[in-house]
């Protein structure tokens, strides 16, 4: 019904009531014509009896979620794709390095100056990647198994040319199928992964492995793997290890970063999120065993692991997306994803009306995969590379008085120095400092320039930016018409439809040489036009508004299994009753006074002391923000 | 300040009464607006033509000089100036695109429409920016075009291949002038992409609306299409040369490009065949066109410089009527302006089809005489067809080149007889000369050597 619509108007040019129809219709648009199995068909019926605390419990691996289907979406499975996999064609030279992705790092990509994200705090930045790391990982490679990216005459790259890059190898992807070779599915102790090569399938594209479970199952902090999950659990009273001081524990292979399920690419706002989750999961263990003191550690782990993971999931839908992404359509398509167009309210007081999930919600209606496989797709991958999010120079502050207590650049808070960093800090001001302080803004020109010449904990020096147009030619994602083909949007025609930036609009085509079909997905997603209220582009939005419906729909803890009986009664309550705001003030009430009020906690916070607060016309678009949601509010 | 002349009337810029200013509103403003000002309106252009507006206009400007002399007349209290002297006009020309903008008004409101970031509509350090381009690749500072030989051969070509019966006729012609235009610009491999030129015609014709405009998709068709030609440019073509011109993020060069094309292909074309019909209507004319001809050694392109007469020619056909009717601008800050203080935000117009045919100050006003042109520009600032100052015609040059070159072709292959209308010798020549009027019939010449 909207087809036609669409071709002259996109969805957030139309009114709002017709612009949540118009989502809502995108959505079933795109489950129709936009989930691919890489390979294997959904296992309809089960040759193999489910282990009995499978039915109950998530799995480290990412196992028996679908009960018919076991591998599905497990550690080790592929990633599969958003467009038709006979369509994909992953990059070779001389294309794939046309224009050289180091050319449009530095002409397009480099902060100028430090462009803000007004509408968010930096804990919105650090959150994406927190969960980025649940959902997918692609290994770190092979150091002799490289691309050689050319350098421009006088780049000065200080390793000289070429740029060496990893490319993908990837854990070797196994397809799911009760025969696949569970024990290749990632040791995802994060860096140590056994390199292999990945399959190719018959169109010369190649599925890689997802070293995660691909479930959002909260793997960042649980770990996909046995092994990895035993290194972060205390084996007493079902909860995680953490130290006297709040901290995880020093990760001994490699220093300076904590010991948690996934500790790649770590930094001090990551440690901070999972040193809280990991105290949340904790904290919902007392309550558990206070009224069930019977239990076993077990049995208390895996209770909590699942309230705890419904959490986040619950976090990241109706409070993170509508904060990136402040239009009211979406929260309320949001909030409809989560508790269903009737509301949370309807639902705590009548239940679910029905199976519908456009009533009563995607959570606790029947799992459903429609008609492919859940897998994360390298689509949702590319488009959430959104690394203009972290600054470059960072202030820290104390919550107690507002003081500024250092300023410090990103490369002395990250990797090994992250932990001998945050003991100088109490965990409080850090979180505080990021509440009140923005995010770079999602565009071009806006790249941290200390993520440009990045030195990795192993020592591997890398230009991120180089990275993120390379790996998406590399892996077959298409450049960015093809893609808004692919997903149902017009092709843009000229450099003028690209942005209505003109100086940004004649860089492109410069570093192009005026191909319009050659421009890179990343370049466009920073430089498109945004829809009202967005912190990312309405393209990248397109992958987003499948996925994130998807990765509720097909997981079964979230579906057919929530339900008292499995999270317990205190459990369902807990999950439906916390907010992002609560679970920081539980373990950190000092922040009450930023907090104070806030219906979103990544909105920029109160800064506390001198009174500074967000005032003037932001202010009033703030105020307008949080009057909004709290009307919306869950 | 207004100093009164000796003979009573005033020098400056004298102001005119409302009834004054009506008049000349009606007859030289408002009708150049209504004949289309980016793509001709041929039903209204008949009937304007048929009220003789333009004499109209011509007489009114001409009362009103003799009543009050100076160098223009302010018009509603100062809102609007018309200006016909050459000392005020240089003074506006000379600081065009900057204190004298042309990006305001009308002109700017709908070439916006398909050229929003063209040469002509831009002002101050972008205006600049856009010159030194456009100077590059249109090499408005050589007498012959680095790229001349083969645009000649294009010419040759094309001329080659038109397919004649009896007649000639301004489709004909149009379609010569669309080929040439898109091999000289784009390369041969554009020869035939006539939805590009359609493309532009479209957003003119939208744009002659001044109205209710918006970009869409004819627009951004329009532009990728001209992108694509920039990928791999065809060398010998004109946007082959981009490489090598200076250019910033500022220049815009695809939007450069809109501006050639309807000044080579509509513009261009209309002024060769107004001059071409002008020639064959006058025998003498005629016959010492083709002894010039005869006398040439045409094999070069620099010997196309050496034919003033027909030089002379096209200078006519483009003085006597201007495919640029007139010329606005409009203040950016107070100026003082032959001596008087004008507001900014005024419009000062230089009304083309009055000052080229204004019979007190052009000798010979309404006759084809291309010796008005030995020796260069006889009037200077008085004929601004292709404009003066810093913001005359970069592509001049290459308009006179191209326009000799087919110009020479033609009547060295044909022998030309005009059918419609008719304008016999010696008779003022109309101020309106629409194309789709014209009857010309041709005979091919069997040999080249100028027979006749």
């Amino acid at each position: 019904m909207f087809g036609r619509i669409n071709r002259r108007r996109q969805w957030h040019e139309l009114p709002f009531p017709i612009s949540l129809l118009n989502l809502l219709s995108l959505r079933l648009d795109l489950r129709d014509k936009n989930l691919f199995d890489s390979s294997e068909k959904i296992q309809e019926h089960g040759t193999e009896e489910p282990p009995a605390e499978a039915r109950t419990a998530r799995t480290p691996e990412g196992l028996w979620n679908d009960l018919n289907d076991p591998e599905m979406g497990s550690s080790g499975s592929s990633l599969s794709r958003n467009i038709d996999p006979r369509r994909v064609r992953p990059e070779k030279p001389p294309r794939l390095y046309d224009p050289s992705p180091r050319k449009v790092s530095l002409e397009l990509m480099t902060r100028d100056e430090f462009k803000p994200a007004t509408t968010l705090n930096v804990l919105a930045a650090a959150w994406i990647q927190f969960e980025n790391h649940n959902w997918f990982f692609h290994g770190r490679g092979e150091p002799d198994q490289v691309l050689e990216v050319p350098l421009e005459p006088g780049d000065a790259w200080p390793e000289g040319d070429p740029m060496y890059i990893r490319r993908t190898v990837s854990v070797p992807a196994h397809h799911g199928g009760a025969s696949g070779d569970r024990s290749g599915s990632a040791g995802s102790s994060a860096g140590r992964n056994g390199g292999g090569q990945s399959q190719a399938n018959g169109n010369g594209s190649i599925d890689y492995g997802n070293t995660e479970t691909h479930w959002w199952d909260a793997s960042q902090l649980y770990g996909s793997s046995q092994e990895r999950q035993n290194t972060v659990r205390s084996f007493k009273d079902g909860k995680l290890v953490l130290g006297e001081d709040g901290r995880l524990p020093d990760d001994p292979e490699q220093s300076g970063v904590d010991l948690t399920g996934f500790n790649e690419n770590w930094w001090f706002g990551l440690s901070c999120l999972h040193s809280l989750f990991a105290k949340e999961h904790n904290a919902i263990c007392d309550v558990l065993k206070r009224e069930n003191p019977r239990w076993t550690d077990q049995r208390l782990f895996d209770t909590a692991w699942l309230i705890n993971s419904a959490l986040m999931a619950k976090i990241h839908t109706v409070e993170w997306t509508p904060g990136i992404v402040n239009n009211p359509a979406l929260w309320a398509a949001m909030n409809a994803n989560w508790s269903g167009v009737l509301g949370q309210t309807i639902k705590n007081a009548f239940g679910r009306l029905g199976d519908s999930e456009l009533y009563s919600g995607i959570m606790g209606s029947p799992q459903e995969h429609h008609g492919a496989r859940f897998q994360l797709t390298e689509e949702f991958v590319s488009v959430y590379r959104m690394h203009p999010l972290i600054p470059d120079d960072w202030r820290l502050y104390s919550v107690a008085s507002g003081q500024l207590l250092d300023e410090r650049e990103f490369v002395e808070l990250q990797g090994a120095n992250t932990r001998p960093f945050m003991d100088g800090f109490d965990m409080g001001d850090l979180i505080y400092s990021m509440g009140v302080e923005h995010p770079g803004a999602i565009t071009l020109h806006n790249y941290p320039k200390a993520l440009q010449e990045h030195r990795r904990i192993d020592g591997e020096l890398m230009d991120l930016a180089t990275m993120d147009i390379i790996r998406d030619r590399e892996r077959g994602v298409p450049r960015y018409n093809d893609f808004r083909e692919e997903m149902r949007m017009p092709r843009v025609r000229s450099f003028d439809e690209l942005t209505p930036n003109k100086q940004w609009a004649e860089q492109i085509r410069r570093v192009y040489g005026n191909d319009i079909d050659k421009v890179d997905l990343q370049v466009e997603m920073y430089a498109e036009p945004l829809p009202p209220g967005f912190g990312f582009s309405d393209t990248a939005f397109r992958v987003f508004i499948l996925m994130a419906s998807r990765r509720l729909k097909s997981d079964r803890f979230f579906t057919t299994d929530f339900r008292p009986e499995v999270y317990t009664k205190t459990g369902i309550d807990w999950v439906n009753n916390t907010k992002m705001k609560d679970v920081l003030l539980r373990h950190h009430p000092e922040l009450t006074p930023a907090l104070e009020g806030m219906p979103n906690a990544f909105l920029p916070w109160h800064r506390v002391g001198d009174g500074e607060s967000p005032d003037g016309k932001l202010g009033k678009r703030l105020a307008g923000t949080r009057r909004a949601l709290s009307a919306i509010g869950s | 300040m207004s100093a009164g002349g000796a003979d009573g009337r005033e020098a400056g810029l004298p102001e005119a009464s409302l009834v004054e200013s009506v008049g000349v509103a009606l007859t030289g403003l408002l009708p150049t607006i209504a004949r289309g000002l980016f793509a001709p309106r041929p039903v209204v252009s008949r009937v304007l033509g048929a009220l003789d507006i333009d004499r109209r206009a011509i007489s009114a400007l001409s009362s009103l000089r003799r009543e009050r002399g100076g160098e223009g007349a302010r018009l509603f209290g100062g809102r609007l100036v018309v200006l016909w002297g050459t000392q005020a006009i240089r003074e506006v020309l000379d600081r065009s695109a900057g204190p004298y903008a042309a990006d305001a008004g009308a002109k700017g409101k709908g070439m916006s429409h398909f050229q929003p970031d063209a040469l002509t509509i831009s002002r101050g350090a972008q205006w600049r920016d856009r010159r030194v381009f456009n100077e590059s690749v249109l090499a408005a500072s050589e007498r012959v075009h680095p790229m001349a030989e083969r645009f000649l051969a294009v010419v040759g070509e094309e001329v080659e291949r038109l397919r004649i019966g009896r007649e000639l006729d301004w489709d004909e012609w149009e379609g010569l002038f669309d080929r040439v235009t898109l091999r000289v610009i784009f390369g041969d491999r554009a020869r035939e992409d006539q939805k590009l030129t359609q493309g532009l015609k479209d957003l003119m014709a939208e744009a002659n609306r001044l109205v209710g405009l918006s970009k869409g998709g004819t627009y951004f068709d329009f532009y990728g299409r001209l992108e694509g030609y920039l990928i791999d440019p065809e060398p010998g073509s004109l946007v082959a040369r981009f490489a090598d011109a200076p250019q910033t993020d500022d220049t815009r060069v695809a939007h450069q490009i809109p501006h050639w094309i309807f000044a080579m292909r509509g513009t261009l074309g209309t002024i060769t065949y107004r001059t071409l019909v002008a020639i064959v209507a006058d025998p003498d004319v005629e016959r010492r066109v083709r002894e010039e001809l005869a006398d040439a050694d045409l094999s070069a392109p620099s010997a196309l410089n050496r034919l003033d007469y027909l030089e002379g020619c096209l200078q006519e056909g483009m003085r006597l009527w201007p495919t640029t009717p007139l010329l606005a601008r409009e203040t950016t800050e107070e100026v003082t302006l032959a001596g008087e203080r004008i507001d900014e935000g005024a419009q000062v117009v230089i009304l083309n089809t009055f000052n080229h045919r204004d019979g007190e100050t052009v000798p010979r006003a309404d006759e084809l005489w291309p010796e008005r042109w030995t020796g260069g520009d006889p009037d200077p600032y008085r004929f601004n067809h292709l404009s003066h100052g810093s913001q005359d015609c970069p592509g001049g040059p290459l308009v006179s080149l191209l326009g000799k070159a087919v110009l020479t072709r033609v009547i060295e292959r044909y022998a030309l007889t005009l059918l419609e209308p008719d304008l016999p010798a010696g008779e003022p020549l109309p101020l309106t000369l629409d194309p789709v009027d014209v009857r010309l019939g041709v005979a091919e010449i069997e040999s080249t050597g100028g027979e006749v």
